[in-house]
């Protein structure tokens, strides 16, 4: 109970603050609440003022005149994270790659920005499973794709987009070698992984002595001097050893994206520090994939959780599935069950880098809220309410 | 991974000799006790007993008692359901993680194909194979694909190991699409010009029925030479065999619909997106809808499923499927849970991946649900509820044979399925 006190004293700040006051107040009363981090806290309450989240506990009074909404029997939880999108990349929700590909004409393109794919509403059927925010990725079919962004799926410009850029993103191994399957687009790069690789640290090298121009120098400069991690993609525990050299080379922050064979080298995943964002786990062979991806199993995640890896889980932008089955999934197949839940909310927004602003609930954060009939991480588990920055974007 | 299939037998034997009531034990013998067994043809019974003899179920309920020198395995906490039946696959044809490539179940050198069987071409060492035993799949319809009006004969196989001969299990019928593709030479390039082409053939089956029937009546007509492709339609037309019809538009499925009613087939759907709009008719006509392949979490969880669940909930038949390995059959199972969300009662789910399949192949005398003298095809699983995804298919019999078991690691198909499924 001594955690809450220093929320009520938030509280009582915010109630006498005009500015919080701007937005409709609203108090999510008398549920089960899973901040994200771990905690939960029985029949307590989440305050949202102005957007942003301004008490929780149990035993917090809604403000006069908020809007309450009663929780009672119901689970609180942060708006969940997709950690691996292409939304915005294509014609459907589902974020088909099939609009990035060779747009950059070449496969070293660290200009290229993923934001500027940014719409409103970008996946409202995300939205009602659940899922407030994602990351957008650049093309994984580059070596380097460029950076990658956080934003919501409710609300506009302003206030959706969380980070433009959060992380550049490369991948190694057979999705950026050429998958050359029939009805795919031949490779813009090389042709081999060492091939690639050498591409790579020839970047790298030029970036670090100022040789390269233009929006790639500004990136790969943010990438040098660790302010910004390196997102790379890959599968085959060869290649996730490969990454893990490469950027121990360069002294990068390193975290891993998809990683189907990561199971195999979680130790040294784990030594490194190195986060791993896994998915898709749910996958449908027709969705096509490189072979490599055959490592992948829906036990991934907990092997990594267990070895002591961070994660956050992804659904590498599937068809339209959402993320929160692929923590259900994670869960069934081993993941502790607030675990499978932090890799979709807190843990996924530390690896993107937006801890500050998503995916848990705590005083000055988002309003970012998702109310459930049941714990989220269960086979039967629907939404009853999504709030995002404090306002009811979805209620069943 | 012989020698670890090997020792995983040696060690459930030797659990078996030690767990056994006292005596010899028999081979061939035994008994499931403790678990929620779900007969799935009638109310599910705590504590039940299942009892296996020589592949066949000898008895099924809460008072049957355990025979002498039966091997015991305690389902206490667990569920037992009829292994699950995959009601339309591609497994065997396309290789895992390739999915266009080395694809074996579209010939396309003419429209139609009812001459080809799909279990000339099968790949029994498919890593898919194996990968559908964790989910608790006994049994599939391997079917011809969808790219030609008329793709084939389909196959049912059960999941035994060994090759397509061992695992076969009986004929599945003839596949058929309504499906306006990619125009190769000599097919036709419209629906209407497909269900055109299809209904021709079926007329001309007919008549090759009727010139056999002549010569049998009467020698002094000629015989037709034999026609394959006909011999095999005539099926249909004498309801010997199912047809499968893949259609997924309402316009489709309507053509689908009026193969059914005009030639007086045994016909189902493959697929089935627009059951929604026509359960009502697809009820009053009886044809069932195989429904697939959707995975857990996909949006279009949100409206599609509703048309399954109306038609269930008006009497229909329905079964599903996951279309492996274009979906992903591990993921059948999982089918069962996304109805339920979506209001299908949770009896009614588990038929749809059991008994439905089996009814809609004309096999539920022998497999789809939990009764004395049916194949032993049984699933057992880690809790209570057989669709919660959290309960693991724990160990899998066919014909009361053990094909898999997690906590051992043996899969009948070999070591192939990676870590973890």
């Amino acid at each position: 109970m001594h955690r809450l006190r220093p929320r009520l004293i938030v509280l009582a700040l915010a109630l006498v603050w005009p500015g919080l006051a701007a937005g409709q107040a609203v108090a999510i009363v008398d549920g089960e609440v899973h901040t994200g981090t771990g905690e939960v806290l029985a029949g307590a309450t989440v305050v949202i003022e102005g957007g942003k989240i301004t008490a929780v506990g149990a035993g917090v009074e809604p403000p006069d005149g908020a809007e309450v909404i009663a929780a009672e029997g119901m689970v609180v939880t942060p708006g969940f994270i997709d950690a691996q999108t292409f939304l915005g990349s294509g014609p459907t929700t589902g974020g088909a790659l099939i609009n990035l590909v060779g747009e950059a004409g070449d496969a070293i393109a660290p200009q290229l920005r993923a934001v500027d794919r940014f719409a409103e509403g970008l996946a409202p059927l995300w939205l009602q499973s659940g899922v407030t925010a994602v990351y957008l990725a650049p093309d994984p079919r580059l070596l380097i794709g460029g950076t990658g962004a956080v934003v919501k799926l409710a609300g506009s410009a302003d206030t959706a987009i969380v980070a433009e850029e959060t992380a550049v993103a490369a991948s190694f191994g057979e999705t950026a070698v050429g998958d050359t399957a029939p009805g795919r687009e031949a490779p813009v790069g090389r042709t081999t992984r060492q091939g690639m690789i050498y591409d790579f640290r020839s970047t790298l090298i030029r970036a670090g002595e100022d040789a390269l121009e233009g929006q790639a120098a500004g990136v790969m400069g943010r990438l040098l001097s660790g302010e910004l991690p390196l997102r790379m993609l890959a599968n085959k525990p060869d290649d996730i050893e490969t990454a893990l050299r490469v950027a121990g080379e360069f002294d990068v922050r390193l975290v891993l994206d998809q990683a189907a064979g990561a199971a195999a080298v979680a130790p040294r995943l784990a030594a490194a520090g190195v986060p791993v964002v896994v998915g898709p786990s749910i996958i449908g062979i027709g969705d096509g994939g490189p072979m490599e991806l055959k490592g992948h199993s829906p036990a991934t995640a907990g092997v990594l959780h267990e070895a002591g890896v961070k994660l956050a889980l992804s659904t590498f932008g599937s068809r339209g599935r959402s993320v929160a089955m692929e923590a259900i999934v994670a869960w069934a197949h081993g993941l502790p069950r607030e675990a499978a839940l932090g890799a979709v909310t807190a843990d996924s927004a530390a690896i993107l880098g937006v801890d500050g602003r998503i995916g848990s609930l705590a005083v000055g954060l988002d309003g970012d809220v998702v109310i459930w009939d049941s714990h989220p991480i269960g086979t039967y588990a629907k939404t009853v309410a999504v709030l995002v920055d404090g306002a009811v974007v979805f209620s069943r | 991974m012989r020698v670890r299939a090997v020792l995983s037998m040696a060690l459930s034997t030797a659990l078996a000799v030690l767990s056994c009531a006292p005596g010899a034990p028999e081979e061939g013998l035994i008994a499931i006790t403790g678990g929620l067994v779900y007969p799935v043809s009638s109310e599910p019974i705590p504590g039940g007993t299942v009892v296996i003899r020589d592949g066949k179920i000898e008895a099924v309920g809460a008072d049957v008692s355990v025979p002498a020198g039966a091997e015991v395995i305690d389902a206490t906490g667990m569920s037992v359901i009829p292994g699950i039946v995959e009601s339309h696959s591609h497994t065997g044809f396309k290789v895992l993680n390739i999915p266009a490539t080395g694809a074996n179940n579209n010939e396309l050198s003419v429209p139609i194909n009812a001459h080809v069987r799909a279990i000339d071409g099968l790949d029994s060492k498919d890593p898919a194979f194996a990968l559908m035993l964790a989910s608790g799949i006994t049994t599939q319809n391997i079917t011809t694909g969808s790219r030609s009006p008329n793709s084939g004969q389909a196959v049912l196989v059960k999941s035994r190991g060994g090759t397509v001969e061992d695992m076969y299990f009986g004929p599945a019928g003839i596949k058929m699409a309504i499906r306006a593709t990619t125009p190769y030479p000599g097919f036709p390039e419209t629906e209407q010009e497909v269900f055109d082409l299809l209904s021709g053939e079926l007329e001309a089956a007919q008549e090759y029925l009727d010139a056999l029937a002549a010569h049998e009546a009467d020698s002094a007509n000629p015989r037709p030479a034999r026609d394959l492709t006909y011999e095999a339609l005539g099926k249909l037309l004498t309801r010997e065999w199912v047809l499968g019809v893949h259609s997924h538009s309402e316009q489709q499925m309507r053509y689908a619909m009026e193969l059914m009613r005009q030639f007086n087939l045994d016909a189902y759907i493959h697929h089935g997106q627009a059951t929604l709009e026509l359960a009502e008719e697809l009820h009053e006509l009886g044809m069932p809808v195989s429904y697939g392949p959707i995975l857990p979490g996909d949006s279009r969880e949100s409206g599609e499923l509703l048309g399954p669940v109306k038609l269930v909930e008006l009497g229909g038949l329905v079964a599903f499927h996951q279309d492996p390995p274009d979906g992903h059959a591990y993921w059948l199972r999982h089918t069962g849970a996304m109805f339920v969300r979506h209001g299908m009662s949770h009896a009614d789910a588990l038929a749809a991946l059991t008994l439905n399949g089996a009814r809609i192949f004309h096999v539920d005398d022998r497999i789809g649900s939990l009764e004395a003298g049916k194949d032993a095809d049984i699933a057992i699983l880690g809790g209570e509820d057989p669709l919660a995804y959290e309960n693991l298919v724990m160990r899998v019999f066919v014909d009361g044979v053990e094909v898999f078991n997690r906590a051992t690691g043996y899969n009948v198909f070999g070591d192939v399925v990676p870590e973890g499924w």
